[in-house]
């Protein structure tokens, strides 16, 4: 027999109430695990999505509106000249409502630039030219729009042809309706305009010298500003309300699975509140009671975690296979993520047993030889 | 160091002292002794016995072992670990560890391996003759079995002194008998010194001296035997 | 019911990381009736605008919803409001448009154009009625209520988790509404109405319009983005889905005639 075993039996004891403790936990960590890897899985795919497209730094002006705001299309030409900036590629992007769709994302590409490089044809083909009345979709778009190549689409009071179905790579490139820049500049009226610049730089930077390179582009160009790739949605206000509305919740059930822990275990302390006089009378010093109940309450929380990195995986999987949301959860449920919901869920646990244990060594151990 | 315990004025008082449980008590106790307190229930014995276990402290009064202070041990938890061992009325085993688990449960303040501890719980088992009940749980045990296993657990870590209270209260004659056999064979096995709380004059007539109280004082106490 | 899922998923993946959100303005000293009817008025009345929405009507609850695509090419003033409403989506009905113009004080009037080439006026019954089929009316969309004269706070409500100020506008006889009052309840913090219920002469509720999302426009300014009108039919429903707006336009003297009206082409960007 180890320590261990002691601890074990402790939880043993009473398996319907640890059962349903850990239940609390493993739901409370669950909703970590799915509230923070989808959150954290919308700031990968865009990072991702700029990966794919080749992109090292992203030169926007995002505002609080919807889309960036726009800005000279001339912008792009000086920022090109700037040493260390290989190539650079000028976009156009909206969120607008298709068809019977309220909201979709547009990306207009210049015409020949390098984000058009790492869209893979599914179906159908590439624009011919730069004014061809055509579009591609990325296959979530497509799927949502019901669409195939050969099918009209309705762009603003404009008629396009869909000639091809893409694979972007990434969640938001195959979310997107991809055209050509100067097509959607004409039939949007935004000639002249852009509001995104992709900028891929030599290569071998480090992500010092792009950041150094961030700030000389922002030092020529006051109208936009420039940030590393996938940094520039991570710093977003929106980004850091969700970030913050995930760890919000999770926090809100972090704080439920500590009240659950702490309740069992102060139970667990008043029932055995004999048998830990009876330890302490046989010679157990104080610590180490208060070590059996921290480890109790720590194996709880290791058990719940475990138990609720499994629902909440299972339960994105899940949500991901539904044919309504396939293709658009693009959850981050990385080893480390599974780690650090472990690691809350054992402080979560060591935490609910800090008070219990504080009130089981203050226990007489001359209690012990009452009744 | 001639004395194993040593009382002087030893009072103990409960309730902010409504409750006066020893008032002034005197006595000394000799390594081997094996000493009986007696007398009627809420007569002070158990107050005693848990101020000789350091599981409480006095009120006033000095209470010494081995010339040591009890009361201002630096850690009383070392000393009822090492020099300790107790068997109570109502055995006190926890139930969800089997007899052999039980026995080891004091063994995890001391140095001993896992291995070594289950050895030795095993070996204490076999002392009380209870080999072949080693993995049951105290449910499945009988009023005598349990308390001898409440015997190996006092032994565990090859205490000095053995505080008993009442250790057949919960027993049948013939259980009780037994115990008691069991009791003072080990006693004298180990050279322990045994302090034995009873309120059966035919226990007490087994002791070597045996000290009787009233209302928290010594009412009788034979002088101190030179030898065990 | 999947397609609600995704579209909420879809709208929520998208538009909050691309929108951000504006950092919320203390709410203001106490205001009087007046001041809330003029500020809202004026942010209303803010010149020059291009909008595309999307439009879903229910006609019945059993009945397929009808989506169209709309675009808003207004030019709202002091002393008028102009606004034409064209559908560019489903391609049936693409073209189909109307031109509403009220200068401050005077009546409202309007013309109805249908591809290929029939135009026709909109009687004063005629403002009445319902808007590509909707629950709002021609008069709904350009009557400014804001600038009545008669201006109240009757009260506050929590509407939607946010503390509102009740405002209640009437008109006097000059200002040619259907309505008897128009309750408006208002965040003041934003500046931004959450619901408006219009009621007839007779104090009958004629229809209420909720503010189901608000997000900020290319201002940087808080506007309702969604809404949902009911209460004209009570087994009706007609909701808005704002996707753009855009101030960076100007319209020319045509834009707001007749020949405007069939011109389905979008404004080009100012700035």
């Amino acid at each position: 027999m180890t320590f261990f075993t002691i601890i074990y039996r402790g939880l043993q004891r009473r398996p319907v109430r640890t059962s349903l403790t850990l239940v609390g936990i493993a739901i409370g960590i669950a909703a970590v695990v799915a509230l923070v890897g989808i959150s954290r899985g919308f700031e990968q795919s865009w990072a991702s999505g700029m990966k794919a497209r080749g992109t090292d730094i992203v030169v926007s002006n995002m505002g609080s509106a919807l889309a960036p705001k726009p800005f000279r299309a001339a912008v792009r030409d000086a920022i090109a000249v700037i040493p260390q900036v290989a190539a650079t590629c000028s976009i156009f992007v909206d969120l607008t409502g298709i068809e019977d769709s309220s909201m979709m994302v547009v990306s207009a590409r210049e015409w020949g630039g390098f984000s058009w490089q790492n869209l893979k044809l599914v179906a159908g083909r590439m624009p011919n030219d730069a004014l061809e009345s055509a579009v591609v979709l990325g296959q979530n778009a497509a799927e949502a729009l019901k669409k195939k190549t050969g099918d009209s689409i309705q762009l603003e009071s404009t008629e396009l042809t869909v000639v091809g179905i893409v694979d972007g790579g990434a969640l938001v490139e195959n979310g997107s309706v991809i055209l050509s820049l100067p097509l959607y500049q004409k039939l949007s009226g935004n000639e002249d305009k852009i509001n995104i610049i992709d900028v891929r730089a030599v290569p071998g930077l480090n992500s010092d010298e792009l950041k150094q390179l961030c700030a000389r582009i922002n030092h020529q160009i006051p109208e936009a500003r420039a940030m590393p790739a996938g940094e520039h949605v991570g710093n977003s206000e929106a980004y850091r309300f969700i970030r913050a509305m995930s760890w919000g919740t999770s926090l809100l059930a972090v704080i439920v699975g500590v009240l659950g822990v702490m309740n069992t275990m102060l139970m667990t302390v008043f029932e055995r509140k004999q048998e830990i006089c009876i330890l302490l009378a046989i010679g157990w010093k104080r610590q180490r009671v208060i070590r059996l109940i921290l480890w109790e309450s720590a194996l709880l929380g290791l058990l719940g975690g475990i138990g609720g990195v499994t629902i909440g995986c299972a339960g994105v999987k899940v949500l991901e296979t539904l044919p309504a949301i396939h293709g658009l959860l693009e959850p981050d449920l990385s080893p480390r993520l599974m780690v650090m919901a472990v690691t809350i869920a054992v402080i979560v646990g060591v935490i609910s047993g800090i008070y219990p244990a504080w009130r089981s060594s203050r226990l007489n151990p001359s209690l012990a030889m009452q009744g | 160091m001639r004395y194993v315990f040593e009382a002087n004025g030893l009072c103990k008082d409960f309730d902010d002292g409504r409750v006066r449980a020893l008032r002034g008590v005197n006595f000394r106790i000799v390594q081997g002794e094996f000493l009986a307190i007696m007398g009627p229930s809420g007569c002070g014995k158990t107050t005693l016995l848990q101020l000789l276990g350091a599981l409480d402290l006095p009120t006033s009064g000095s209470l010494l072992y081995r010339g040591a202070s009890l009361p201002a041990l630096p850690d009383p938890a070392l000393y009822r670990a090492r020099e300790i061992g107790m068997v109570f009325q109502a055995f006190h085993l926890l139930p969800t560890f089997t007899a052999v688990e039980n026995v080891q449960l004091p063994m995890f303040e001391t140095e001993r391996s896992a291995s070594e501890r289950l050895k030795h719980a095993v070996q204490l088992l076999k002392s009380v003759g209870l080999e072949h009940r080693l993995n049951h749980f105290p449910a499945m045990l009988s009023g005598g079995e349990r308390q001898r296993v409440a015997i190996a657990r006092s032994l565990a870590n090859n205490p000095s002194v053995l505080l008993a209270d009442e250790p057949t209260g919960n027993l049948d004659s013939k259980n009780a008998h037994h115990i008691l056999d069991l009791i003072i064979r080990l006693k004298r096995e180990r050279q322990m010194t045994l302090v034995l709380v009873t309120h059966d004059p035919s226990i007490a007539l087994l002791a070597s001296r045996t000290i009787r109280m009233i209302d928290g004082q010594i009412a009788t106490d034979p002088s101190a035997p030179i030898s065990p | 019911m999947m397609k609600s899922i995704y579209q909420l998923i879809h709208r929520f993946t998208f538009i909050a990381l691309l929108a951000g959100s504006a950092s919320a303005a203390p709410p203001p000293p106490t205001m009087t009736a007046k001041d809330i009817a003029t500020k809202l008025g004026s942010l209303q009345q803010d010149g020059s605008s291009y909008v595309r929405l999307t439009l879903e009507v229910k006609p019945l609850p059993d009945s397929p919803k009808m989506t169209l695509q709309l675009q808003i090419k207004q030019r709202r003033t002091a002393t008028a409001t102009e606004m034409i409403y064209q559908v560019i989506w489903p391609k049936a009905r693409a073209g189909e448009g109307v031109l509403l113009r009220q200068p401050a004080g005077q009546p409202a009037s309007g013309a109805y154009f249908t591809p290929p080439d029939t135009l026709r006026p909109l009687t004063a019954s005629q403002m009445k009625d319902a808007l590509f089929g909707s629950d709002l009316t021609f008069a709904d969309v350009l009557e400014n209520f804001f600038a009545w004269q008669n201006q109240t706070i009757i009260g506050t409500e929590v509407i939607d988790r946010v503390s509102c100020q009740i405002l209640e506008s009437k008109p006097d006889k000059s200002q040619h509404s259907n309505y008897g009052s128009v309750r408006t309840w208002v965040d003041l913090r934003r500046m931004v109405p959450m619901r408006i219920d219009k009621f007839l002469p007779s104090g009958t509720l004629a229809r209420r319009i909720t503010t189901t999302r608000v997000a900020a426009d290319d201002l940087e300014r808080r506007i309702p983005a969604d809404l949902t009108v009911s209460a004209v039919r009570a087994d009706a429903s007609t909701e808005l889905r704002g996707s753009r707006i855009n101030h960076a336009v100007s319209y020319a003297n045509g834009t707001f005639t007749a020949d405007g009206l069939k011109d389905p082409g979008v404004p080009r960007r100012t700035e």
